[in-house]
């Protein structure tokens, strides 16, 4: 691996690593947010 | 190799490889499918089907984690190197699961269906503006096709037909296949389960995926910084020649260009590039077996003394001029042409004057 590409790849890398940082944070927050409905429907009760 | 090509060139090491891959895999779907079902709350019960799928599809993703970790443990320590030697396969069992799980998904979710199982998947859920409701099942479509062109295009003859840059740079979609992977994961499967083992197994494995890439690309960059000194009229100080061991090479770094593999060879010294033709592997954490420095990423071999491949093969990298004086061993930091035979210095003979 060339010195250019060693340099590219760690800019890269921490790009990825931030792109997967929100991937995980984003659908973490949605699961909560789903998680959440379900049980406030349960306590609700059919309507 | 640059001669001819056969489908797979078998060879002991390889057999036990795959071997000990197919065992693992075999004892991680059972292991997974044996602890689904009796771990699994009756409420969130699944049929067997679901929970084949799941399996081969977690086994798949658990894979590709492993393959991703391979090449930045390899540079951090020797240890891993023999992973790296047949990584492809790992590639190429880690797409046929994937595929498994892909064709079992149809077939159970959309196979019933009045419309073509493949347009089923693709119109049932449009639900693109939702991160709740995303149809996570395109993602893992997509990177199913990348992992499929991977897959195909593995053997080293499209390496060769293709160029190493080309190769290499459809091989770098690896990396787009597991965000696409870990977003199918984190918008599908992660949504519906209420233990909290799943997003903690995918956060652990891209934590340490992401983290070893970083640190082994960090410490790279940093020693490229660290260039070695330069001493008179462009000869690099290598050190004391006695230092290398024998069959193995010391790496220097100029302050520009590529790093220079310095080996020692009994009382004899070279230097090549440090940039295997194949896939720019590092040549200098090789070593000389049966008189060629011997690339440690896919075995591919080249004569010390003019950096050319034994016939019938034609990869040629530069070689560098060497010298030893004073009891110190330097190497010129000019590459000359691919393939130039260039003498070595002979460490008994140089003792303190120039070589």
């Amino acid at each position: 691996v060339t010195r250019g590409q060693r340099i590219a790849h760690l800019r890269l890398w921490c790009a990825a690593a931030a792109a997967l940082a929100a991937i995980m944070g984003a659908s973490l927050i949605a699961r909560g947010v789903t998680q959440h409905n379900v049980a406030r429907a349960m306590l609700e009760g059919p309507r | 190799m640059s001669h001819d090509y056969r489908m797979v060139q078998w060879n002991k090491f390889k057999l036990v490889y795959d071997g000990a891959m197919m065992l693992g895999l075999a004892a991680f779907v059972a292991a997974f499918i044996y602890a689904t079902l009796v771990t699994r709350p009756a409420d969130q019960a699944m049929s067997e089907p679901q929970i084949l799928i799941r399996a081969l599809g977690a086994a798949a993703f658990g894979l590709l984690n492993f393959i991703l970790i391979i090449g930045p443990a390899a540079r951090l320590s020797d240890r891993f190197k023999p992973l790296l030697y047949n990584r492809r396969h790992l590639g190429v069992a880690c797409f046929l699961l994937a595929l498994a799980h892909a064709g079992l998904t149809l077939l159970w979710y959309h196979g019933f269906s009045r419309v073509n199982p493949f347009v089923s998947l693709l119109i049932s859920n449009p639900r693109y503006d939702s991160i709740q409701g995303f149809p996570f099942e395109s993602l893992g479509l997509a990177a199913l096709a990348i992992l499929f062109v991977m897959a195909a295009t593995s053997h080293d003859f499209w390496n060769a037909n293709l160029g190493p840059r080309a190769w290499k740079s459809i091989h770098m979609f690896v990396y787009g296949a597991y965000a696409l992977l870990v977003a199918h994961v984190m918008l599908g499967a992660v949504q519906f389960e209420k233990s909290w083992l799943y997003p903690l197994v995918v956060g652990a494995g891209a934590a340490l995926v992401a983290g070893l890439h970083l640190f082994a690309g960090w410490r790279e960059t940093k020693r490229d910084a660290r260039a070695d000194a330069l001493a008179e009229d462009g000869w690099l100080m290598v050190g004391a020649p006695g230092d290398i061991r024998d069959g193995c090479a010391k790496i220097i770094t100029p302050p520009e260009g590529e790093r220079i593999a310095v080996f020692r060879d009994g009382a004899k010294l070279y230097a090549l590039s440090n940039l295997c033709r194949h896939q720019g592997g590092p040549l200098g954490e090789g070593r000389i077996v049966d008189g060629c420095v011997v690339c440690p990423w896919h075995g591919f071999q080249y004569r010390p003394e003019d950096g050319a491949s034994p016939p019938p093969f034609t990869e040629k990298v530069s070689t560098y001029r060497t010298r030893i004086v004073g009891g110190a061993a330097y190497v010129h930091r000019e590459p000359l042409e691919p393939g130039t035979p260039c003498a070595p210095s002979l460490i008994e003979a140089a003792s303190g004057r120039g070589n």
